[in-house]
């Protein structure tokens, strides 16, 4: 056995030692202090890191590790197993595309239905780790560079979520009707269905860039449920540079036993707030593993509270689900 | 974000606005404790302060933007320095200037904290010698005190190849000190 090559001359280690312990240790300039202070918005709160983020709320958060087909099978059968004891998917309705098939596809699959999906071929990618995704069901394809992340369906071989570069402007050259239309336009050529869905389109500001988003929703019992499409279009350039495709399979859907208002009232109440402001809430069928199928209201709220140790405040931003039915309150999320 | 020209479905400027303050904020506090660390890193893998602060300026704007996809904040500390590593490897390549410095040249400008404190210690100038891939693991050893498994993590590179590189840098260090020896006398 080799000798660790540190102590193979342990003169040099002990001298290498005393060098750094040594040397002066210059302090980091201001200038790098003012990088922080000055950083651009491209963080989290960038557009691309927005639609991440949106997307992760949907899919759930996948883990970045490059491993083998072998591994990714491996993972898929024990998610599939995992789902079987828990006894199962939601009750149906007719809508799949997660499907808990036990059939998955290879890495290489994987990334050849990514390439096909963005029409070209990929540099060196990332692939995630399928068994740190909740759902254990897709696979991400992140290109180095971050040119192109590609979430792909594991059991299916769908494209469920694509993001391509974000737009770096914040011109417009395009109106909300066009955008739609290219919008359409890209599911149809990517044989996505949307018929029978609601549309809706958004322009956001997001100060360095603007993006159009457009949504088809479903909508039963006046309750949004988990079959949606979302496109983003860059306004200066009338192209798409993000797709997400949310099917998941949902039973017969109720019809409230709780108000708007009443939920919101039961929202405070969970929340401990003293004076929130009501910043958004929906009627939902829950996707997510919070309540899987169960119709909800999702109800935002958010007050102003002190910074400890400080004069200045901050947002306390609280996320209540509301059983629309029960009545029961569950926090979601709070920051 | 500021408020949305047509609201997304009833949704949520404000939260948006919330969210970035947190997600700046957060950031802030992560990077802040880190700056001094990523730049004497990036001062010793370079050889050189003026390439460090924009090695270090760089690392930071290149972390803010992958910020989303970091997990696990715990791990702040280790995935940045993998990203200064990253940054000084990819200046030192648009670079390739192998910091060739004979052990007989006058001390440099005395302005450079990282130069003048090397060169002041035969050590430190044999350090100057070597290519950046040694010299990188050499200094994540001893300027961080980092395992060679962390400094495999660092550079992602094989255990094996850091093994092999601190090898390398042992033997070429061993080599310019007792030619520097010979010098002397």
């Amino acid at each position: 056995m080799k000798a660790d090559p540190a102590t193979s001359d342990p003169e040099l280690d002990r001298d290498l030692r005393a060098l750094f312990a040594g040397v002066a240790q210059p302090v980091a300039p201001a200038s790098l202090s003012r990088t922080v202070e000055e950083l651009p918005e491209c963080g989290r709160a960038g557009l691309g890191a927005g639609l991440r983020r949106r997307a992760e709320e949907l899919f759930g958060r996948p883990a970045r590790v490059a491993m083998g087909a072998g591994a990714i099978v491996l993972a898929i059968a024990v998610a599939a197993l995992v789902l079987n004891l828990r006894g199962g998917q939601p009750a149906t309705s007719g809508v799949t595309t997660a499907s808990s098939s036990p059939t998955v596809i290879s890495k290489e699959a994987a990334v050849a239905a990514a390439e096909e999906f963005i029409g070209r071929p990929l540099g060196a990618v990332d692939i995630s780790d399928p068994t740190a995704w909740p759902a254990g069901r897709y696979v991400e394809i992140m290109e180095q560079g971050g040119g192109a992340d590609v979430w792909v369906d594991a059991a299916t071989g769908k494209v469920v979520f694509m993001m391509l570069s974000a737009p770096m402007t914040t011109a417009v050259n395009f109106t909300p009707e066009q955008a739609q239309s290219a919008a359409a336009g890209f599911l149809t050529a990517h044989n996505v269905p949307f018929d029978g869905l609601t549309a809706t389109v958004a322009l956001l500001d997001h100060h360095s860039s603007k993006e159009y988003t457009v949504t088809w929703q479903r909508y039963a019992n006046g309750a949004s449920v988990p079959d949606m499409r979302e496109v983003s279009v860059d306004p200066a350039t009338g192209q798409v540079f993000s797709f997400m495709d949310r099917r998941v399979a949902y039973g017969p859907v109720p019809s409230p036993a709780l108000g708007r208002d009443q939920a919101i009232a039961k929202a405070i109440v969970a929340s401990g707030l003293s004076a929130p402001t009501v910043v958004d809430v929906q009627l939902l069928v829950d996707s997510s593993p919070i309540w899987p199928g169960r119709l909800v209201w999702s109800v935002q709220l958010s007050q102003q509270v002190p910074e400890p140790g400080s004069s200045l405040t901050y947002v306390s931003a609280y996320w209540v689900y509301v059983d629309a039915v029960t009545g029961e309150t569950k926090i979601t999320g709070q920051g | 974000m500021k408020a949305s020209e047509i609201t997304r479905g009833g949704s949520t400027a404000i939260e948006q606005d919330d969210q970035s303050d947190l997600q700046r904020r957060s950031f802030e506090r992560l990077i802040r404790p880190e700056l001094t660390s990523a730049y004497r890193l990036a001062g010793y893998l370079t050889g050189d302060a003026s390439a460090a602060e924009d090695a270090a300026q760089e690392a930071v704007l290149r972390a803010w933007q992958a910020f989303p996809r970091l997990r696990d904040e715990s791990q702040f500390r280790s995935w940045f320095q993998r990203i200064v590593a990253n940054v000084c490897n990819d200046h030192m390549r648009r670079r390739r200037v192998v910091a060739f410095a004979p052990l007989t040249d006058p001390p440099p400008e005395p302005a450079d904290p990282f130069r003048s404190s090397l060169d002041r210690i035969v050590l430190g100038r044999a350090l100057a010698t070597l290519t950046p891939e040694p010299r990188a693991v050499v200094v994540l050893r001893y300027l961080l005190d980092l395992t060679n498994e962390e400094i495999a993590d660092r550079l992602r590179i094989p255990n094996g190849t850091v093994k092999s590189r601190l090898h390398y840098a042992f033997v070429a260090l061993r080599r310019e000190l007792d030619h520097s020896t010979e010098v002397v006398r």
